[in-house]
């Protein structure tokens, strides 16, 4: 584990993460959110050896669910927010609950001893065969519940891009 | 280089989370606001997984992927409802939408 990996991946994620939110184009924002989900699959794989949910985050996350929300972005042809609509009572609301909060998980984890790595941390884990074992036999149910739950979401979706269509025909 | 500890995860985990809330209060874009919520989902997959590390514990990234399964089909039901209000309202932003303001 590399200690300047660290602190690139996080820098690059908080920096992205910041031009989400600061960011008046959606696209240039979604785009942001693009990155900042790369470089966090950067670190679960290059800094926490979790090679299998890299892999999973940057398919689901940066192919789906990224081209999704373009695809919802140029279906709706979102405009730039032209003028200065925020109002400074929600900026100072938000920043300062930000902050507040933040503060306290500072306060606990300075107050907490820091753990380090186990033992073998670095040595390449099988994490891939070791969670496929573990769905397979011990969630193997909470594994069926969620193809349930991708059909009823699929179900559910189409249902909801059908109620115009069958509105405007009545 | 100081040596990286689980501590330095979690801090980067919650600084992701409160960019995360303050794009939830401060911006008036539904989509915008969408978005720093699976930013939000994202920095608690990043504490998971670092727990599951420095524990050696693998059962929290079945937890993670499950959680990563669940946002996707968040996601296409949340994005749906967006274009069905776009289609009622034809706005995405939250103050046109009032319908339940007194």
């Amino acid at each position: 584990m590399e200690p300047i990996l660290f602190w690139i991946f996080s820098l690059g994620m908080i920096v992205a993460g910041v031009s989400v939110i600061l960011n008046r184009n959606p696209v240039a924002a979604a785009l942001s959110l693009a990155v900042t989900i790369v470089f966090l699959a950067l670190m679960f794989g290059f800094c926490l050896g979790a090679w299998f949910l890299m892999v999973i985050q940057v398919a689901v996350y940066a192919g789906a669910v990224m081209v999704l929300f373009l695809f919802i972005i140029m279906l709706l042809d979102v405009k730039e927010e032209e003028t200065r609509t925020r109002s400074w009572s929600y900026a100072v609301m938000g920043s300062a609950l930000a902050l507040f909060m933040m503060c306290m998980v500072v306060l606990v984890l300075r107050a907490t001893e820091p753990v380090k790595a186990a033992a073998d941390a670095g040595v390449p884990v099988d994490d891939a065969q070791q969670i496929g074992t573990l769905l397979f036999t011990k969630y193997l149910l909470p594994f069926e519940i969620t193809s349930v739950l991708l059909l009823v979401a699929a179900i559910g979706v189409v249902l909801l891009s059908l109620t115009h269509k069958r509105e405007s025909s009545s | 280089m100081m040596e990286i500890t689980l501590n330095h995860y979690l801090a980067v985990s919650a600084v992701l989370f409160m960019i995360g809330l303050a794009g939830v209060i401060l911006r008036r874009d539904i989509l915008i606001i969408y978005m720093s919520l699976e930013m939000m989902l994202n920095a608690a997959n990043l504490s998971l997984v670092a727990f599951s590390r420095f524990n050696n514990f693998v059962d929290a990234q079945i937890l993670v992927f499950f959680v990563i399964t669940v946002a996707a089909a968040e996601v296409a039901v949340g994005l749906a409802l967006i274009v069905a209000l776009y289609r009622l309202k034809r706005t995405s932003r939250v103050q046109d939408i009032t319908t339940l303001k007194l």
